[in-house]
């Protein structure tokens, strides 16, 4: 229907997540009518990314150097490790100036249905990383998915023997209430879960 | 929320029919054949979003036609109330559903897009009576699950997300089963099995409470249908996961693997729960006649629908040619029932099956004589 290289470009964009064919061709029209100046930045955009961002050689991080700009920064808390599913989530928890310690990327949590077994993920570097870095502290923070508890029980196993020794204390963030939020508008699986982990006042 | 008025094209032997319903019991009377069944079946079609007996579509839509379309009006009942409010009244909402035989299927509520009939659920619940329909306690444990999800459901607002999680966890432990050649490691087991017996126990205790508080009134109902002593029926939660604590249950699962893998599905678990009725001792999907049988799926379904016209929204009842089947005394005691509340659709061959003071209280639609080239039923 298309000349080759138009098909081309719309096949490229319909394989993105949450890009259907449809957008794809619209996408791709859009791109088509740009003037070279308009167009061009977003293809050497695309090029650099992949020339120049790399995961970092120790958390799994999104960096443009060996080390990311966390596991370079020695101010921070060098015992203690939050374990996420992807970088994205490392933003979120940054965001929160909650947390100085470092990071460690998984790549994703584990589901059999999915192809994902443990060899896919980061998961031997973890154990690596807590004896070599003789880390304090390890906290889970993977999705409240069946696929992140399951990865969270998982890692468990895999560093019961820090635990116990007594060298390490793995974490699991609690679940709780969003701020300002009414309880009455609150579900029943949160606001349960937030009565099980509730602390002292 | 009741039916005020029913709209239906090419269902079943009906190629076009209309009527109109009231709020209480409304009684539809005809010959084999004039389309009493496909009344409720439209109403089901819409609200609940199957047929009455088979969950294909085409079985239902009439035989030379190529699509199927329901409209049901809904209404608020009105001050008027009852059989004396039959003139035509404008609906609050109107919930269609169209059907093609391609397998296309549109629902809408007054015209807008809706995704499945989860809407109508909230809105008017419908438990259905048929006698032929005995699969509830003759067929397979499924469907005796989800009667115990249902009632789970109603209970503990977490069970369906709890119930969900369970499966997930479920379908990761036998898709390793079935892919993992060679030796089974431990280490990718342990995690889903111990979410298993953590779920699982979850799953089984709120069945196990959903049933013990329904016990009590599903036996009140046998015995108010039948006036026999309903102690001796009895409904009884079969679980292989009972009297476990989480250490036991993945111990077990942990043991069970090598056999599992064998026969590629998971052995343990509420997954494999099943409900039983049970008189003196005995099965009754065994031991008891047709009739009992029958007796006692109407009481689990008028149980079940007594329990929901205590809920926020009033139930519809819909009751398949229930009337033949039982002696005059289980009449007038099961059109009593249908007082407490709610809108109820019946069908019948016979007005006789009714006095005159049921008849003078209800909404009698007369769909005549079978439309002409009918061979089929209801």
């Amino acid at each position: 229907m298309f000349s080759p290289t138009v098909q081309k470009l719309v096949d490229e964009l319909s394989k993105l997540p949450g890009i259907g064919p449809k957008t794809a061709q619209r996408l791709t029209f859009h791109l088509l009518k740009l003037s070279p100046e308009d167009a061009l930045p977003l293809a050497h955009a695309l090029i650099e990314v992949k020339e120049v961002v790399r995961f970092c050689d120790r958390c799994f991080n999104l960096t443009e150097q060996d080390l990311c700009d966390i596991c370079r920064d020695l101010g921070r808390d060098q015992a203690s490790i939050c374990v996420v599913e992807e970088p994205g989530d490392i933003i979120s928890i940054e965001r929160t100036h909650e947390y100085r310690g470092l990071y460690h990327v998984l790549g994703g949590a584990l589901s059999p249905l999915d192809g994902v077994g443990p060899e896919k993920l980061h998961l031997a570097e973890l154990a690596d990383r807590v004896r070599d870095e003789e880390t304090r502290e390890v906290i889970v923070a993977t999705n409240p998915t069946m696929a992140g508890e399951a990865t969270a029980l998982y890692i468990v196993e895999e560093l019961r023997h820090f635990v116990n020794a007594g060298t390490l204390r793995i974490t699991r963030p609690a679940a709780g209430l969003p701020m300002g939020g009414d309880l009455e508008y609150a579900d029943e699986v949160t606001l349960g879960r937030a009565l099980a982990g509730r602390r002292e006042l | 929320m009741f039916i005020s008025r029913i709209k239906l094209t090419n269902l079943r032997c009906r190629h076009e029919l209309e009527v109109e319903l009231a709020d209480g019991l409304n009684i539809l009377v005809g010959a084999n054949g004039a389309g009493k069944t496909t009344v409720l079946e439209a109403a089901s079609l819409v609200l609940v979003g199957t047929p009455l007996r088979t969950t294909n579509v085409k079985d239902v839509m009439s035989r030379d036609r190529d699509h199927l379309r329901v409209e049901v009006g809904l209404a608020e009942p009105g001050a008027a109330g009852g059989a004396e409010a039959a003139a035509p009244r404008s609906a609050a909402i109107v919930a269609a559903a169209a059907y093609s035989r391609d397998g296309e299927r549109r629902l809408t509520a007054d015209g807008a897009p809706l995704e499945d009939a989860g809407r109508w659920k909230e809105l008017l619940p419908v438990r259905t009576f048929a006698p032929d329909d005995l699969r509830l306690i003759k067929g397979s444990p499924r469907r005796r699950r989800e009667y115990l999800d249902s009632l789970a459901a109603r209970r503990s607002p977490e069970y369906p997300g709890t119930l969900r999680r369970y499966d997930e966890a479920l379908s990761q432990r036998n898709f390793l089963l079935r892919t993992s050649r060679g030796g089974l490691r431990d280490a990718e087991f342990e995690p889903w099995e111990a979410l298993l017996a953590q779920t699982g126990l979850l799953v089984a205790g709120w069945r196990a409470a959903a049933l013990a508080g329904f016990v009590g009134p599903f036996q009140r109902t046998h015995e108010e249908l039948t006036h026999e002593a309903g102690d001796s029926l009895r409904l009884v939660y079969r679980t292989n996961v009972s009297g476990m604590d989480e250490a036991t249950y993945r111990t077990r699962l942990a043991e069970s693997r090598q056999a599992d893998r064998q026969r590629t599905y998971t052995h343990l678990g509420p997954h494999r729960d099943d409900l039983r009725l049970m008189r003196a001792g005995l099965d009754m999907r065994d031991c008891a006649s047709q009739g009992e049988q029958r007796t006692a799926l109407l009481a689990l379904v008028l149980a079940e629908w007594e329990q929901l016209l205590d809920g926020p929204a009033k139930p519809l009842l819909l009751l398949d040619d229930v009337m033949s089947e039982l002696d005059i005394d289980r009449r007038r005691r099961l059109v009593a029932f249908t007082r407490r509340g709610g809108q109820t659709l019946v069908t019948t061959t016979d007005l006789r099956y009714f006095s005159d003071e049921e008849l003078e209280r209800s909404r009698v639609v007369d769909l005549g004589p079978a439309p002409a080239g009918c061979g089929c039923d209801g």
